[in-house]
């Protein structure tokens, strides 16, 4: 099996500069390969978050290199890595309003410009994802009547709709009980699992990391490898 | 497309977003009633400037060749003053075109020329400039003069005689033009009856220009002659008396009016009754008895009598009228009614008819009269004051002799109307046959430096004038008679440049104004799609954390913008050009509500003359799709910078 570096960050550092500087992240390497799955824990307010949207390529690090799926992160092919690379499982779901979960889950083809006529390869995988997430049923209706476990897992099917590489997940069942986390944890690590990906979330839920096959704290700006 | 489907999505009106819908249906509105009104604007305006043009060249002509000073000065033009073949008089360019020899001078028979008269170039500027215009198919030449007099015209009507003093100039009436429909006014049944009523009415002539199918009476009124009395009949009728002695019997047209005019009268404290009025062998009885055949029998109401010619002269016609569902038929004169309803005809007639008409081969042609003289065309303004064709009258026109200011008279009669649009002078400009403006002109001797003789140059397409003029110019110039002659285009008439550059500065201002109105209206887009920017910020953060580019972002905001203005442009287009269809009853209806008209059809003519000009259409439609897209830039630019890490981590 490929175990080769899909995500390598080398002395990510980030510093925030408004009212006064803060240097939140001090020199971060991170190695994450194939179908490893990777839990980032920490206190609120050391930088989890800043950190995975630095990996995830929302945000800018002050300094420091990031290579995804063998590619160094520029301003120009961020998008494209965005795009093909990556995608994101946000604690508050961010589906798209006025959208169906059907509509939710190609928007990512869409952007990608694939063709999404009725018999395309992207509509066929788009249902097939909903029917993976168990929503086939509610393909057509329109993401404000779906529950949070529902919109949760429409999210996750649309993060899965470009068969990315690496799956970035931000407490990603923070706001569901916990029947339906534990369906949440499971789809995300079978995805890694299964598919040969990457998993990278932050969680305060020690259970979820437990799951994982790596778990760091962060703390003080330094990530450090936890038991 | 991705952006397209997201700008849709977004333009979609929804309750949830129900202030950006609003605004964005404001700013769509606005933008569309601003087309709206350029669009027309620029509609009437420049259907307008081509029907005065129009006007304009109907009466001269796209191109205009005039002599320059050069030519008055020249040895061909002066030679004919001292030439006996010339009669010793200076010819005209139209006699010039005539004369046999370019050169009439005898040396065996003409005095000895002085010395410092000017030398032969062996060149005929006329006769050349003519040939040169005749190698250009598509032209068609054709001299005119211009001269001016005194117009006395005599109105005869039943009311008594009136009379008309002007001075006025007169031109050649041009046949030739291809554009004199345009200007033509129809003769009308007003023209006819006054024509009818004339001392020596040609009415033989007249009927047979002319098919009548209906006959009225002057008023409400018509007493029945004895002719159409009908056999036997029973109507119901009232009669009118004074102390007691029947004076005259009203029938009604319906019997179903006797009664309400019969209060009328009553009210009106008119000694009237109604009874049954009875006809046998065309014999009426009122009351059982005979009836005075000194009682006239008035039919009364809106009557229209069908009628046919019978005899042209005197004019009799077979009519036959219902009267109370009953049939009264016979043969009239015209004595009491007028002609309701003819077909005049004015092309090709068998004879020629006392007004412009057309020939066989669609030639325009200016009556003449033995009796009457010579037939004129006059402006409107000669209608609107009551002069009718038939009219007659005299031109006096004098010239100076070495000892007395002679005048001349020249027997004239109206032979129609033209509407002058809003040349200057057109309410003092009258048209005649070539001879007579000849000898107006030649008795007058005004020549060098007027414009009152020349060529006229027609041609269809007047778009093409400059390029006529330069080709002219170029051959002019091949010839050598360059030097002899000016070419002018419509657009530099002495009495139309300052009018054509009014108009065209005119222009000029409102679409700087139009211009100005499209860019505040477009503005309102730039509010609307700041609100949208914020409305949707969450979802750019989440398209962004999906890959898409700042690029798309922008571009789906700059598509709001273009697709409004366009939808606002389209929605303005469609209303003006409903409004140009329907221009007239709805300027019409502004009249009648202001009270007074809202175009004067003195300026503007009878019908307020309209054509979709499609470069303004193209010119608005571009300009709002620009102008949409600069507002659209900035918001778009705007939610293209916003960052996703920002976004997301707010929410």
């Amino acid at each position: 099996m490929d175990r080769s570096p899909l995500l390598t960050a080398k002395n990510l550092r980030k510093t925030f500069h408004s009212p006064n500087p803060i240097e939140i992240l001090k020199g971060i390497d991170l190695e994450v390969i194939r179908g490893e799955t990777v839990a980032i824990l920490g206190r609120s307010g050391q930088g989890k978050s800043t950190l995975l949207q630095i990996l995830g390529t929302l945000e800018n690090p002050s300094d420091g290199s990031l290579t995804i799926a063998g590619q160094e992160v520029t301003v120009f092919n961020k998008s494209r890595i965005r795009n093909r690379n990556i995608a994101f499982v946000f604690q508050s779901f961010h589906l798209l309003e006025d959208y169906t979960a059907l509509e939710n889950v190609l928007m990512p083809a869409r952007i990608a410009r694939a063709d999404l006529s009725a018999q395309s390869p992207a509509r066929r995988r788009a249902t097939e994802l909903l029917e993976l997430v168990g929503l086939e049923s509610r393909a057509h209706f329109n993401t404000k009547l779906l529950s949070g476990g529902e919109k949760q897992r429409v999210a996750i099917a649309r993060a899965l709709c470009n068969n990315p590489d690496i799956l970035f997940a931000d407490e990603p069942s923070g706001n569901l009980d916990k029947q339906t986390s534990q369906a949440i944890h499971e789809l995300l690590l079978n995805f890694a699992k299964k598919e040969n990906k990457a998993l990278i979330l932050v969680t305060h839920d020690l259970d979820l990391a437990r799951l994982c096959d790596k778990r760091y704290i962060l703390e003080a700006g330094h990530l450090t490898p936890a038991i | 497309m991705f952006e397209l489907s997201v700008a849709r999505k977004y333009l979609t009106p929804r309750w949830r977003q129900l202030s950006v819908s609003i605004i964005s249906l404001i700013s769509i509105l606005v933008i569309a009633l601003v087309v709206w009104l350029i669009v027309v604007f620029f509609s009437v305006t420049y259907g307008l400037e081509r029907s005065w043009i129009n006007k304009l060249i109907a009466l001269t002509a796209p191109v205009r060749v005039t002599p320059t000073p050069a030519y008055y000065r020249s040895y061909y033009y002066q030679i004919d003053g001292l030439s006996s073949a010339s009669g010793y008089g200076y010819k005209s360019i139209g006699e010039k075109v005539l004369a046999e020899n370019s050169d009439p001078y005898d040396p065996q028979v003409d005095e000895e020329l002085p010395k410092k008269f000017p030398k032969w170039d062996r060149k005929d500027p006329v006769k050349e400039a003519f040939a040169a215009i005749a190698q250009f198919p598509e032209l068609k030449a054709k001299d005119f003069e211009m001269g001016n007099a005194n117009l006395q015209l005599q109105l005869v009507r039943p009311a008594g005689v009136s009379e008309i003093r002007q001075g006025i100039f007169v031109g050649t009436f041009p046949a030739e033009n291809p554009n004199l429909t345009k200007t033509l006014l129809p003769v009308t049944l007003a023209d006819w009856n006054t024509l009818l009523l004339q001392e020596n009415a040609p009415w033989i002539s007249l009927f047979e220009a002319a098919q009548v199918t209906q006959l009225k009476p002057h008023e409400h009124l018509w007493n029945i002659p004895h002719e159409i009395y009908p056999e036997k009949g029973v109507f119901q009728a009232i009669g009118l008396s004074k102390n007691g002695r029947l004076t005259r019997i009203l029938v009604p047209l319906n019997a179903s009016e006797a009664k309400v005019m019969l209060q009328e009268l009553l009210k009106n404290g008119v000694e009237a009754k109604m009874d049954t009025l009875q006809f046998q062998e065309r014999k009426p009885f009122w009351d059982q008895g005979p009836l005075s055949p000194a009682v006239a029998i008035t039919l009364t109401g809106k009557i229209e009598i069908p009628a046919a010619l019978k005899s042209p002269s005197p004019p009799r016609f077979h009519v036959e009228i219902l009267v109370q569902n009953q049939h009264l038929q016979g043969d009239v004169g015209l004595f009491g009614l007028q002609i309701g309803a003819a077909n005049i005809q004015t092309k090709d007639p068998k004879n020629p008819p006392l007004w412009v008409y057309t020939d066989a081969e669609g030639q325009y042609k200016l009556p003449q009269d033995m009796d009457r003289g010579e037939g004129i065309l006059l402006p409107r303004s000669y209608r609107e004051v009551g002069v009718r064709v038939g009219d007659r009258g005299t031109l006096a026109y004098v010239g100076p002799s070495s000892s007395s200011l002679q005048e001349q008279r020249a027997n004239i009669f109206v032979a129609g109307f033209y509407d002058p649009g809003i040349i200057p002078l057109g309410g003092k400009f009258i048209l005649a046959n070539p001879e007579l403006v000849n000898a107006i002109r030649t008795l007058s001797g005004e020549d060098e430096g007027s414009n009152a003789n020349g060529i006229n140059v027609y041609f269809n397409d007047l778009d093409q004038a400059p390029v006529v003029k330069k080709k002219l110019e170029q051959a002019f110039a091949e010839k050598g008679i360059a030097p002899y002659w000016k070419v002018e285009t419509y657009r530099e008439f002495d009495f139309t440049k300052d009018l054509i550059q009014q108009l065209r500065s005119e222009k000029n201002l409102f679409s700087l104004l139009a211009a100005l109105i499209i860019i505040v209206a477009c503005s309102n887009i730039i509010s609307m799609l700041i609100i949208l920017v914020n409305d949707k910020k969450t979802e750019i953060g989440i398209l962004r954390s999906m890959g898409a580019t700042s690029g798309s972002i922008a571009l789906i905001f700059g598509m709001c913008g273009i697709v409004m203005g366009v939808l606002g442009s389209a929605i303005g287009i469609l209303a003006a050009i409903v409004t140009l269809k329907n221009l007239q009853p709805i300027v019409g209806f502004i009249s009648r509500v202001q009270g007074y008209e809202l175009f004067n059809s003195h300026f503007y003519g009878e019908v307020l003359p309209n054509e979709l000009s499609f470069t303004t259409l193209g010119a608005v439609i571009l300009a709002t799709a620009f102008i949409s897209l600069i507002a659209g830039l900035v918001p778009a630019i705007k939610a293209s910078l916003l960052r996703p890490s920002a976004i997301l981590r707010a929410e």
